[in-house]
């Protein structure tokens, strides 16, 4: 063992020794310690624990007043499906293959019941 | 929330729970953190009074930091032991340019202990050897073989990179054993072979 080691070795043993050793904390320094911990949280509110995030459709491009109109706009189209204006082909009745004119007699036929050939 | 309980939490869960008012909390986070920072103060200062002042600061900013903390960000004890490396650097700065050293008298020993008079003796004589490293080579030195933090955990309290760590903390044994060296019978540490 050279002079070098021995000497590391009883630095390690002082440094150990110095590590196990430490002094107590002093009990007056505690108090201190645990004194301002109280002043601290009696200064300022109470922070609020975790918040647990609302489900939000913010992230939608407009967000809740972009989602009503959403929502508007697809009753609106719904209904317009079901009861067409009279100014727009019955898209229902061409998919499902009647022919418009059969529509278009039938509400024919149904606004007068004859009425029209009654008075003359 | 009861202490028993407390003791198997986390410190940055502490924290949060001390923001929101919990003094158990506060309690807790204290007796497992207070002495890493005053023995960390006390190695860097050789001073008591001076080490009681810097600990109680630290924990001072701890308690204003605590609703501010990050959960799962850096280590709590990380941020304290840099924190108090800094308030040390700023103390043992003062000191320099007010041309003060004061040395802290050593405590009396009980009277006619002769192992415990060489046991404080070398307690003292380490403390004078730490005193007389320059710096940040004190503080590695300290924060490695007393304090027995890890090279990369010092490195992120210092802020440097673990190679200069592990340079900082060889220069500075070098010249601990380079200061025990004219000593040994006077400390008496025993001889190896």
């Amino acid at each position: 063992m050279t002079d070098q080691d021995r000497s590391t070795n009883r630095l390690d043993a002082l440094l150990q020794e110095a590590a196990r050793s430490q002094d107590d904390v002093p009990a007056a320094l505690t108090s201190r310690v645990l004194a301002d911990a109280a002043r601290v949280q009696s200064e300022r509110p109470v922070a609020p624990g975790p918040v647990r995030r609302r489900r939000s459709f913010s992230w939608l491009p407009g967000g809740w007043p972009g989602l009503g109109g959403l929502v508007a706009a697809t009753c609106a189209g719904f209904w317009i499906g079901v009861s067409p204006p009279d100014l727009l082909p019955d898209t229902g009745a061409v998919l499902l293959g009647y022919d418009v004119s059969e529509t278009a007699g039938f509400a024919g036929g149904a606004d007068g019941f004859g009425w029209d050939a009654e008075e003359g | 929330m009861p202490r028993d309980t407390l003791s198997e939490v986390s410190d940055d869960a502490l924290l949060l729970l001390f923001a929101q008012g919990d003094s158990d909390a506060s309690r807790v986070l204290t007796a497992r953190l207070l002495p890493r920072v005053y023995h960390q103060a006390r190695r860097m200062l050789g001073d008591q009074s001076e080490a009681e002042d810097v600990a109680q600061d630290a924990m001072m900013r701890l308690w204003r930091m605590a609703p501010d903390w990050e959960q799962g960000g850096a280590k709590v004890t990380t941020w304290l032991y840099r924190v108090t490396a800094n308030l040390c650097t700023d103390r043992l700065r003062k000191r320099r340019s007010t041309g003060l050293d004061d040395v802290e008298e050593p405590a009396d020993p009980a009277p006619g202990a002769e192992q415990r008079l060489q046991t404080r003796a070398r307690a003292d004589a380490l403390q004078q050897a730490l005193d007389s490293l320059p710096e940040r080579q004190r503080q590695a030195v300290v924060l490695r073989h007393i304090e027995g933090l890890s090279n990369p955990e010092i490195a992120e309290i210092m802020e440097i990179s673990t190679e200069a760590v592990e340079s900082l903390t060889a220069r500075g044994k070098r010249a601990l054993a380079a200061v025990f060296a004219g000593r040994r019978d006077e400390l008496g540490i025993a001889e190896d072979d």
